[in-house]
Parts: structure tokens; C-alpha cells; sequence
């Protein structure tokens, strides 16, 4: 059977690398005694893997993880075993079960919530950056050159059509920016990016802005063509 | 979302992600053991003076981690060396040395033990202490700080670091570290200033009160005499043992990391201690007697540990496996149960005969890795000298079957530098590799994939062996030696030559028979930069050297002398149970080239059944 977790990486749990992850969760199924099935071939490996890896530092409520069981089993005790098998700061919200489809759900995502708190040294940056995300929202492109991984070659990235909405709130002593942005394998947008936009807009340096971010949600086109979150995938 | 618990933890956020691997900074790992501060009495820093990786890898630190956090109002926490991007950090912002536990500066606890395996971590202790925010000599220190216990084997010679300690726990740690921590638990309540607790250590077997002992020089530097300070520290501090395996404390949740650590996997020791007694090795002498822990036991544990840490990958761990009285029946077990938890087996230093070569077979399937044999030295008599119990035919006939059940790989460890070692001797390495290689041709027509990895160590004498007094060669001569068989190996492209470091070799040396006067050169080190000299590219020789010119001890006269069998040793204090007189009459049987037979044929009377029960 195929089932979805999702999950929180919270605290600490952020410095926790994409690849020490993929080890913690099997690790944590071996502890539960949960058999996942394996890859035919020269070396096999667990069929599961985690859903857009997320950065290193970012806190998540929103992570998910599928996986197949060698064993059909009710999807809220796999929720709890791996729940008490984890150490504190990784939690697990819900399981469900997945359609067995040959395409992975993490490869349907198109876009994600990001909560990003961030905290400025002097009062007036506040507003600066309010300014600096209204210049961004008013623009019809913003364009930056990327590198590219493989052929070294520059690219030029429109990053205001990736940012879907961007608000603004103010907490006690910092403020709250929450993002809907392109995520996934077609379009992507890391929120450090529009962040570094932000400060050279604003004339600082990324020593004088301290962020926090966190993913809140990831979402999936349904077959209706609506836009739902993961864990509502059949 | 920029909540924090204390200001530390704040600057600890805001620096970890500026450094290579933050995990190695942060804890959490799982079944770390963090209690509720109301519920703590007394707080242990547990310090590993390496990097992260290497001290998770220690399985002395998780048992007495276990041990100390058995004990209800103990909170033990863990602290490793911080590599040299945080420790800059750490500098600059201020962020004392904390554990990963509670992430409390480590000044806050009762106690700062640390453990030393290896003499080239030596600096990287000072350096932690520093980092601390602590005076380095333990003379400088006040009240308020906690009191720094080092154990570990390095501390069978504890004098090169005897002023930075405040006491020193010889031996194995399980059963004194709950003595230990009743004493504090006296003296806490007690609120006498701290010399009265060092005072109270005393009374505890096996622990060591440096600043209770004074040494006094000869002219020629060698030491005239030890006077005791406080009369009632012991005349001598002989080591600790635990004498019952099966109900010995062992972690079977030990905590697991989330980054990869040199070991990473489960492990289960099955005995301690050696019965071969090889001349030039120490663990085969601190650690007698032989104490094995029961197949029943061990299974127990590794069920246990398995199912609690979810590994992949289980091990064993012993001085050598194959000594192991019910071996056969012990591997067939544990393979068993491996191969019905999907776990696979690593089996070290087993034995190669038939039994080892099915068992091999079985758990490395088509990725066959290499066998590997200590061979130690070149000829029989120099093997002999040594008292390595191996012969050539042995190799060749376990290298033969090797070969034939598909084998391609081998690896041959080998020392230079032995004491009565001749060129003779050192072509006779290259001499074994050849007459391997020719029996791989025999078996399979041609060299195609044969590989031969030839490993030459430097040969270090350590205190506590029967070459504790054998002069070590200079590092021009470890040179000359390691060219002398390359040049011989060359001409085989298959035969691929290691060795290790003539100065690390040297150094290593000469820390291992240090006294108390290389204290100030350690100290003088430490200020120069030294740091994490284990590590090829941080070693730095020329400034180690510095130290010694700047501080006007001469490290010749440690390395390079020949010590006299009457010369009172800096590490007399120390009793492993042995007789110094075994070491010497081993001393003497080497210089004849006569072998002492394994104790399990017969008692060798070298004393150790005196204090402990073999």
C-alpha cells in the first residue's frame, strides 16, 4: 500500500540536512518494524522519498513523505508508530493513502506557503521593507541572472511571476511576510531569494535582516484542476 | 517565531548556520536524555576532545552516559571539540564552550570529565578547556569552577596533563563514576571548599589526585623520586575493572546521530581484554584480564539495541573476535538474527579459517572486501621478538582458499621501527607480497584484479609494555625505512604502499612517555595554534617543536632514549596489575627472540591474577 505522511520540522529539527532526514525516517521504520517494499535490481533501496526537499535552516509544518508498505495497514497507527518512534521536533500530522500511480505525489506540487518572520536592527526598516515589497508587488517583471548547475551557462529568471501573493503582518517585535510561491519541479522559488531582492531594494545586508522561515503548506493541482493541499490528494 | 531560551541559545541560532554541518552543534538526537532541570542535582559535562563524528563513534562516552544518567538526578550531557570554523565563531561571539543537552555553558557544570584515547588529542583538550572559559592549570582555577576528571586509556600515563586535571579516574569507568558522583553528592551538601572532595576521591579506588603527589629531578633529568603531599592519597592507584560482562551497564539505546559518524551503526562488546600478549601492544595490557560477556547477553543486547535505534548496520567489538571463546556458535547466532531483522554484519579481526571464511562468504555475498592480516613484521624472528603468533604459512594457505572462493583484495598491516628490526626484516614485507601475488597467479592464471595494500605504521613505544624503555626511532630513520620498501614493493603494480607520518609518529611518542614537565610545553603548544594534531592538515611540526625550544624541554629525552630498567617511571604510580618485573623478564625474552605463549595455554604469571581475578 502507498500512503502520504505529512509532517512539522520544528526547532532544532531545522539544522537537520535533506539526505540526514531520508536516514531518520529509516531508521524510524525499522524501529516501528513497518516493512516498507524495496526496488527490484543490483541494489536495492526502500521505495519512499520526501517531497520537495526543503532547505537547510527553514522550519516546516508542511513537509510529506510516501512511502509503500510491504503490508496493508490502517494509516493512523502508521501515523502514531512513526510519531513515537521519532525524536522531539519531528512530528507526524496525518497519513493517508495514495492512489499506487506511477507518479510520485511530490512531483504534482506547484506551489507553497512560506511563513517568514523577519527581524531588523533599526525601527524604520520596517517600513522600508513594507515600501520594498510594494515595489516588488507593483511590478510587472523582476528579473534576475542565474547560474545554471550543469551547463554553467546564465539565465534570466522573472521572480515577481513565481510570487503568487505576499502579505504583510505586523508581530510584537518582527514581521510576519506570508508568501504563496511557485514550488515544484516545473517552477520554483526559494524564499531567500526574493528575500536578498527585498534587502538590495532596501540597501542592506543580509548580517542586518534576521529571517526565520517557514514552510506552512504545499499544494497540489487536482484532477478538477483546484488547487488543494497534499494531504488531500486520493 | 524568534523565541529563545536563554541569550546563548540565541547566539548559538544565529551562528551554527554559518558553519559546516550545524547537527554537529545542536543535539536532539535521538534518545539523548535531556530531564527536567527541578529533577537534576548534579550536572555532568561529558567532554570528547574531537570533532562530533569521531567522538559519537566512542563507545566508552555512550556507556558511561548511560551509567550517569541511570543515576536519577544526574543529568550527563555530551560536549565534542567544535571544529575550526565554530570555534572561530565561538571566539568572536563569545559563546562559551555548552553541552548539546541543555546547551548550558559547560563552567555552569559540577563537573567537566573528558576522555582521552589518543595522545595527540591532548591539545585539543586544553583547547576546550579554554573554550570553557576556564584557567588550563587546575592550580589556577577557583571555587566556582566545576572540576575537570579525564579517564580514558591515554590516562595510563596521565603526567603530560597532570596539572590541567583534578583528578584523573584510572581504568575502566562504569563502576566508579556512580562512586564519584556520591562523593560530590557528599560534598555538595557538605559546602566545604573544593579540596576536601579531591580529598574524598582518594578513598575511591582507581582515582588519581595529581596535585597530592610532587616529583623530584636527578641532575641527568630523570626522576629521583615521588613524594606524596597528603598522606592519605594512595601509594599507588591501580586501575579499575568491571569483573562480570553479563552484568556490566551497556547502552541499548544509545543515542543516534542524524548526521553520519564514523561508526555509525550498532555495536555490541563482547569481551575485554587479550590474551597474546604482543610485546609492542598496550590495549593487550591494560585491559587483562580477558572478560567475556555471554552469547546470551550479547544476543539481549543486540535485540535490544536494534530494535531501539532502527541501524542497518550491527557490529562487534572486541580486541579480536576470533579469540572469543564460543565463537562459531556466538557469529551463527548474530547472523541469524541479522539476516531476520535485514541487517547487515560487520565482523572485524576474526580468525581466517574455514568457519570465518563461510561465514565471510555469507555475509559479503558478490561484494567481497578485503581480508586483512596484522602481520606486524617482516621475518619470523622479528616476529618472534614481538611475540606476534602468526607464521607465513598460515597466510599463504588462508590467502590460497581467499583466492580460490574469489577473494581479490588483501591488506597487510606491518610496524617499522621494532626494537632488534633490521633490513632484513623490512624486505621481508615486500618479500610476503610477492609470494602472495604469486599464489593469486597460481589461482587464477593472472594479476587481473589482485589488489595488495601494504600498511607500515610507525612503531611507538607506550608506557605499560615491555618496550616502555626501548628507545624509538628518529623520524630521518622511520624515513629511510618506509623508502627502502617502497622501492622493494614498486616493481609490483599491484602491491599499493601506506604508511603514516615519521612526525606524528615522533610527537606521539614522545607525549606517550612524557612526565610532568611537558605540561608547560602542551600549554605553550596550545598558545602557538596547535590543535586537532590527529588531523593531517592541521598537524603543524615546526610549531610543536617551538613549544618545546620555548618552554626548554627537550623532546628527545622522552622519544629517543633508551630508559634504564632501575629509572623510577613517570607513569609508576599508575598499576595496570601487571608487574613491572613481567614487562621486564618480556623485555629480556624479546632481546632473545623467545615467544611467550598465550595465557589461555597456561598461566604467564605476569601478576594481573594477583589484584584481578583471569
Amino acid at each position: 500500500m502507498k500512503y502520504l505522511i505529512k509532517w512539522s520540522k520544528e526547532g532544532d529539527m531545522r539544522y537537520i540536512s535533506h539526505l540526514d532526514i531520508m536516514r531518520l525516517f529509516q531508521r524510524a521504520f525499522k524501529r516501528t518494524g513497518i516493512r516498507l517494499k524495496y526496488t527490484e535490481g543490483y541494489s536495492p533501496h526502500p521505495k519512499m522519498s520526501i517531497a520537495q526537499p526543503l532547505s537547510l535552516g527553514y522550519t516546516s509544518r508542511g513537509e510529506y513523505f510516501e512511502f509503500e508498505t510491504q503490508e496493508d495497514l490502517d494509516p493512523e497507527a502508521i501515523r502514531q508508530r512513526m510519531e513515537d518512534a521519532m525524536p522531539e521536533g519531528i512530528r507526524m500530522l496525518s497519513c493517508t493513502v495514495l492512489k499506487e500511480t506511477k507518479k510520485a505525489a511530490g512531483a504534482l506540487i506547484t506551489r507553497g506557503d512560506y511563513d517568514v518572520g523577519v527581524r531588523l536592527a533599526k525601527p524604520e526598516e520596517y517600513e522600508k521593507l513594507r515600501e520594498a515589497a510594494d515595489w516588488f508587488l507593483s511590478q510587472p517583471s523582476v528579473i534576475i541572472q542565474k547560474v545554471q548547475k550543469k551547463s554553467g551557462k546564465i539565465k534570466e529568471i522573472d521572480i515577481r511571476e513565481k510570487v503568487r501573493a505576499l502579505e504583510i503582518d505586523s508581530q510584537d517585535d518582527y514581521l510576519l511576510m506570508k508568501l504563496k510561491v511557485d514550488t515544484g519541479s516545473a517552477s520554483n522559488l526559494n524564499p531567500e531569494v526574493l528575500l536578498q531582492i527585498l534587502r538590495e531594494r532596501m540597501g542592506i545586508s543580509g548580517g542586518e535582516m534576521e529571517t526565520r522561515i517557514e514552510r506552512a503548506e504545499m499544494y497540489a493541482e487536482s484532477a478538477e484542476g483546484a488547487e488543494i493541499p497534499l494531504y488531500l490528494l486520493k | 517565531m524568534f523565541e529563545y531560551q536563554s541569550e546563548l541559545e540565541q547566539k548559538i541560532a544565529r551562528s551554527v548556520m554559518r558553519v559546516e554541518k550545524p547537527a554537529r552543534y545542536i543535539g536532539g538526537e535521538l534518545h539523548a536524555v535531556r530531564k527536567p532541570y527541578d529533577r537534576v542535582s548534579m550536572r555532568v559535562a561529558f567532554g570528547f576532545p574531537d570533532l562530533y563524528e569521531i567522538g559519537m563513534s566512542n563507545l566508552g562516552l555512550q556507556i558511561l552516559y548511560k551509567v550517569l544518567n541511570d543515576i536519577p538526578d544526574v543529568q550527563c550531557e555530551r560536549v565534542y571539540a567544535p571544529d575550526v570554523d565554530f570555534e572561530a565563531i565561538m571566539r568572536e561571539e563569545e559563546i562559551p564552550l555548552y553541552t548539546l543537552e541543555t546547551k548550558r555553558a559547560v563552567k555552569e557544570a559540577d563537573i567537566f570529565a573528558i576522555t582521552v584515547g589518543y595522545e595527540m588529542l591532548v591539545t585539543n583538550v586544553l583547547n576546550m578547556i579554554d573554550l570553557a572559559g576556564m584557567e588550563m592549570y587546575a592550580k589556577d582555577r577557583g571555587e566556582e569552577d566545576p572540576f575537570i576528571i579525564i579517564g580514558g586509556p591515554c590516562t595510563y600515563n596521565p603526567e603530560p596533563i597532570a596539572e590541567f586535571a583534578d583528578a584523573f579516574s584510572i581504568g575502566e569507568g562504569e563502576e566508579v563514576w556512580p562512586e564519584i558522583m556520591e562523593k560530590l553528592r557528599e560534598w555538595k551538601a557538605s559546602g566545604a571548599p573544593k579540596i576536601e572532595f579531591l580529598k574524598a576521591l582518594c578513598e575511591i579506588e582507581g582515582m588519581y589526585v595529581p596535585r597530592f603527589y610532587e616529583f623530584d629531578y636527578n641532575g641527568d633529568g630523570t626522576i629521583r623520586e615521588i613524594r606524596k603531599l597528603y598522606d592519605k592519597a594512595p601509594d599507588h592507584i591501580e586501575k579499575r575493572i568491571i569483573r562480570d560482562m553479563d552484568s556490566a551497564p551497556f547502552p541499548t539505546s544509545p543515542v543516534v546521530p542524524f548526521i553520519s559518524t564514523v561508526h555509525d551503526r550498532a555495536v555490541v562488546e563482547i569481551f575485554r581484554g587479550c590474551t597474546r600478549g604482543c610485546r609492542f601492544c598496550q590495549a593487550g595490557m591494560i585491559y587483562r584480564p580477558v572478560r567475556e560477556r555471554s552469547p546470551e547477553k550479547i544476543r539481549e543486547i543486540v535485540e535490544e539495541q536494534l530494535k531501539a535505534t532502527g541501524y542497518e548496520e550491527l557490529s562487534i567489538l572486541s580486541l579480536s573476535t576470533g579469540d572469543y571463546s564460543r565463537v562459531e556458535e556466538l557469529v551463527t547466532d548474530l547472523m541469524r538474527l541479522c539476516r531476520e531483522s535485514d541487517v547487515s554484519m560487520s565482523l572485524p579481526s576474526l580468525r581466517l579459517d574455514s568457519f570465518s571464511f563461510k561465514v565471510m562468504d555469507e555475509i559479503q555475498g558478490y561484494k567481497k572486501s578485503g581480508l586483512t592480516f596484522a602481520v606486524e613484521a617482516g621475518s619470523q624472528r622479528l616476529r618472534n621478538v614481538i611475540n606476534k603468533d602468526i607464521t607465513e604459512e598460515h597466510i599463504y594457505s588462508a590467502s590460497r582458499q581467499a583466492f580460490e572462493l574469489g577473494w581479490h583484495s588483501i591488506k597487510l598491516y606491518f610496524m617499522a621501527g621494532l626494537p632488534g628490526e633490521t633490513d632484513e626484516d623490512l624486505a621481508g614485507i615486500a618479500d610476503i607480497a610477492r609470494n602472495i601475488m604469486n599464489i593469486y597467479k597460481e589461482v587464477n592464471g593472472k594479476i587481473g584484479r589482485l589488489s595488495i595494500h601494504v600498511s607500515v605504521s610507525n612503531f611507538v613505544p607506550k608506557p605499560h609494555t615491555p618496550f616502555q624503555w626501548f628507545p624509538q626511532d628518529t623520524d630521518e630513520e622511520f624515513s629511510r625505512k618506509h623508502e627502502l620498501v617502497k622501492n622493494l614493493i614498486k616493481p609490483m603494480k599491484c602491491v599499493r604502499l601506506s604508511y603514516h607520518d615519521s612526525a606524528t609518529s615522533y610527537l606521539e611518542g614522545v607525549l606517550a612517555r612524557g612526565d610532568r614537565r611537558m605540561c608547560k610545553t602542551l600549554v605553550e603548544a596550545v598558545r602557538l595554534g596547535c590543535k586537532f594534531d590527529g588531523w593531517r592538515e592541521h598537524f603543524d611540526y615546526e610549531k610543536w617543536m617551538q613549544a618545546f625550544r620555548n618552554t626548554g624541554v627537550d623532546p628527545d629525552f622522552y622519544a629517543r632514549r633508551a630508559w634504564g630498567y632501575d629509572e623510577i617511571l613517570p607513569w609508576d604510580l599508575i598499576g595496570t596489575g601487571v608487574d613491572k618485573e613481567f614487562y621486564l623478564s618480556e623485555n629480556e625474552k624479546a632481546r632473545r627472540g623467545e615467544i611467550t605463549k598465550d595465557c589461555r595455554e597456561g598461566c604467564q604469571l605476569c601478576g594481573v591474577n594477583r589484584v584481578f581475578d583471569c
